[in-house]
């Protein structure tokens, strides 16, 4: 597969084998980079059909090789940058970027796709002086588009080899480890004749030479299928593109809800069982307690909400493989710049629906200051899939299952309610900001300029490793972060025993209960309960503990063996009234609760100023939103 | 089941949580996102 242009190796005296060598990664967004870099290192690292998903460096040895780094670089299309992430490319090509040095050689990923753009920067790269071997992929893509790449040619007219790949599919591994190999030996070999200049050539004049070379090396022209431009006729019709979206989400949040119940109930059944069990086969005693109230209660109450995730992810990993995410970006540049963002803010804004912690770090893509400032101020909005366990616990406690307009669940329609919500609070304080800011001028200075990538048959094999991926880091995080504060909430809500002649439940006077009744003033006007103020202080680690921290102080604080044989659903049901309920619902929209997010806006912003003003304006934001909930739905329904 | 060896294991399990809500979560090392993208999955 790779061409019959070869590395040279100089007869000079070899480098020790062990000494280090680093390889650059780079090609443009959305080009394989990520995937190459998995195939080349045998990492994980996320990959995704939309461009802006590496947007930092990071690195790992080549597969084989100790002492070979290969630095994956975020996409870019010149190394005249205008964005953060693209910086972070120029910079450690140029040797600017601190506590980094040269990389010794490239692997330069190229789009067979989009050649004209690929060879274009490869000229601008040649002009580094560095030893560069090139990866073409999407080969599979190009050639289903009838595109015939004759890669000697491109290898005897640029003078550096190229190996055909697809590396979300592993296709071309071996050529391209043996190519790597050829390049390390020449590196070894030779003195890095490294010589940095600025391109003589104008971006014309390279697009021009790049031309010149693809109508020899190309043969045949690339057209795009005509259902191709059909679908894009829709997806992108500023109306009916708009719609088709809705549409899209409206059936994820009814499928989340339809399709994870049956799975959700054996989980629960599951549970309430191993609890039930544990009850009987322990001795009643302090081990007890802790096993079944503390961990039990605590982790099961979140286990039960990993269909639903798995479901969320599915859906959002399916958008994304097939190309249909970018398009969305573009559908709401239009209506994103109308609130003083722009089609740029909304990868980063899509990546907040799974975590803000990435999210905030996407931002860098974003070129305007202040845009990307008012990005990552509304992004805590979005709903991360931490607040699932949340939304769907108080749903399937307070929302009957029914079915509204014969088809529609609405519990689904509650769930899709409160993303909604989350969403237009978004748009309307990036408005606001937007306002009193004028944001207007600078964001019109950088317009989205982004290359649509092609429609594609979602790859199963991708879908699943990623989806495994995230099912099992959320597992892994209820077997750790979860498990242990729920161990440590047992603690506080079990010590101090009550005294003898208590006349309150036991949790009372346990340091838990005299915390949550120390703080129940603050929130009693928006109808939180102590148990309630209790679950948001571990809460702070992540959104989901407060459904665990529930499930332990309703576990320890129940009647007898009441609320061990209930799980949390019925007990909320039974306890909680419809304002306050709502009232949780709307705090945890808008609530800053996760101190990885605050600490990352704090990294990302390098202001502890502005950090302290996000959350603040947050908090108010939610304690308000929670206040004309509780009080309006007390009205109606009653308190 | 001795009350002593159930203290025992209780005390051993809260330690090791405590240990790890201190040094995992509470007072976690910051470190550069360089490499391990744990964050995005």
């Amino acid at each position: 597969m790779s061409s019959s242009v070869s590395i040279p190796v100089p007869i000079q005296q070899i480098k020790a084998s062990t000494a280090p060598i680093t390889l650059a990664l780079v090609g443009a967004p959305n080009c394989g980079k990520t995937a190459t870099f998995n195939v080349l290192t045998g990492s994980k690292a996320k990959v995704a059909n939309y461009s802006g998903v590496t947007v930092d460096k990071r690195s790992a040895a080549l597969l084989g090789h100790s002492n070979v780094n290969i630095l994956d670089l975020p996409g870019t299309y010149s190394l005249k940058t205008a964005s953060l992430d693209e910086e972070v490319t120029r910079k450690v090509l140029f040797g600017q970027m601190p506590g980094e040095s040269v990389p010794d050689g490239i692997i330069f990923v190229a789009d067979a796709t989009n050649l004209r753009m690929s060879l274009r920067m490869l000229l601008e790269l040649k002009s580094l002086g560095l030893p560069i071997i090139v990866a073409l992929n999407l080969s599979d893509v190009a050639h289903s588009r009838g595109l015939v790449v004759d890669e000697a040619i491109l290898s005897d007219e640029l003078g550096v080899p190229f190996v055909k790949t697809v590396a979300i599919k592993r296709k071309g591994c071996e050529p391209l480890m043996r190519l790597a190999g050829e390049l390390i030996e020449y590196i070894s070999g030779s003195d890095k004749p490294i010589h940095f200049f600025d391109s003589d050539s104008d971006t014309h004049t390279m697009y021009q030479q790049a031309d010149d070379i693809l109508s020899r090396a190309v043969t045949s022209a690339q057209r795009l299928p005509k259902w191709h431009e059909r679908l894009d006729q829709l997806t992108l019709h500023p109306v009916i593109g708009v719609v088709i979206l809705l549409m899209i989400l409206f059936v994820i949040f009814q499928a989340v809800y339809a399709w994870a119940a049956p799975l959700m109930d054996s989980i629960e059944w599951l549970v309430g069982s191993v609890g039930t069990l544990l009850m009987q086969w322990l001795p009643d005693g302090i081990l007890q307690s802790l096993i079944v109230d503390g961990i039990v209660a605590g982790v099961g109450s979140v286990v039960v909400f990993v269909p639903q995730i798995t479901l969320l992810f599915l859906f959002l990993l399916i958008l994304e493989d097939s190309g249909y995410l970018p398009r969305a970006a573009f559908l709401l540049d239009n209506l994103l710049s109308k609130v003083g963002l722009s089609g740029r803010s909304f990868i980063p804004l899509l990546s907040g629906f799974a975590c803000a912690v990435p999210a905030v770090m996407s931002t860098r893509t974003i070129p305007s200051h202040k845009e990307r400032l008012m990005a990552i101020a509304v992004l805590p909005m979005l709903t991360c899939s931490a607040r699932l366990p949340i939304y769907a616990l108080i749903i399937a406690a307070v929302i009957p299952s029914q079915t509204v307009l014969g088809i529609f669940n609405l519990q689904g329609i509650t769930l899709f309610i409160l993303y909604v919500a989350g969403t237009l609070s978004a748009a309307l304080v990036s408005w606001l900001f937007k306002r009193f800011h004028s944001a207007k001028s600078e964001s019109s200075a950088f317009p989205l300029l982004m290359e649509l990538p092609t429609y594609r048959m979602p790859n199963v094999k991708h879908i699943s490793g990623e989806l495994w991926d995230k099912v099992s880091a959320f597992l892994r995080k209820a077997g750790t972060v979860i498990f242990t504060l729920s161990v440590v909430l047992w603690v506080l809500v079990t010590f101090p025993s009550a005294p003898a002649n208590a006349v309150g439940p036991a949790i009372d006077y346990s340091f838990a209960g005299m915390l949550g009744h120390l703080i129940e003033p603050i929130f009693a006007p928006i109808g939180f309960t102590w148990q309630m103020c209790i679950s948001l202080i571990p809460g702070l680690a992540a959104r989901e503990v407060v459904v665990a921290a529930l499930g332990t102080v309703y576990a320890v604080g129940g009647v007898g063996d009441e609320a061990i044989n209930q799980t949390l659903i019925p007990i909320i049901h039974a306890q909680w009234g419809l304002a306050t309920a709502f009232a949780f619902l709307a705090f945890y929209v808008y609530a800053p609760m996760c101190l990885a997010t605050l600490a990352v806006i704090r990294r990302e912003t390098k202001s502890l100023k502005q950090t302290l003003a996000i959350t603040g304006y947050l908090f108010v934001l939610a304690y308000t939103m929670a206040w004309i909930v509780y009080r309006i739905t007390g009205q109606i329904f009653g308190f | 089941m001795n009350t002593w060896l159930e203290y025992l294991i209780v005390f051993i399990i809260v330690a090791i949580s405590v240990y790890y809500v201190w040094t995992k979560i509470l007072f976690k090392k910051s470190q550069g996102c360089s490499s391990c993208n744990k964050c995005a999955k």
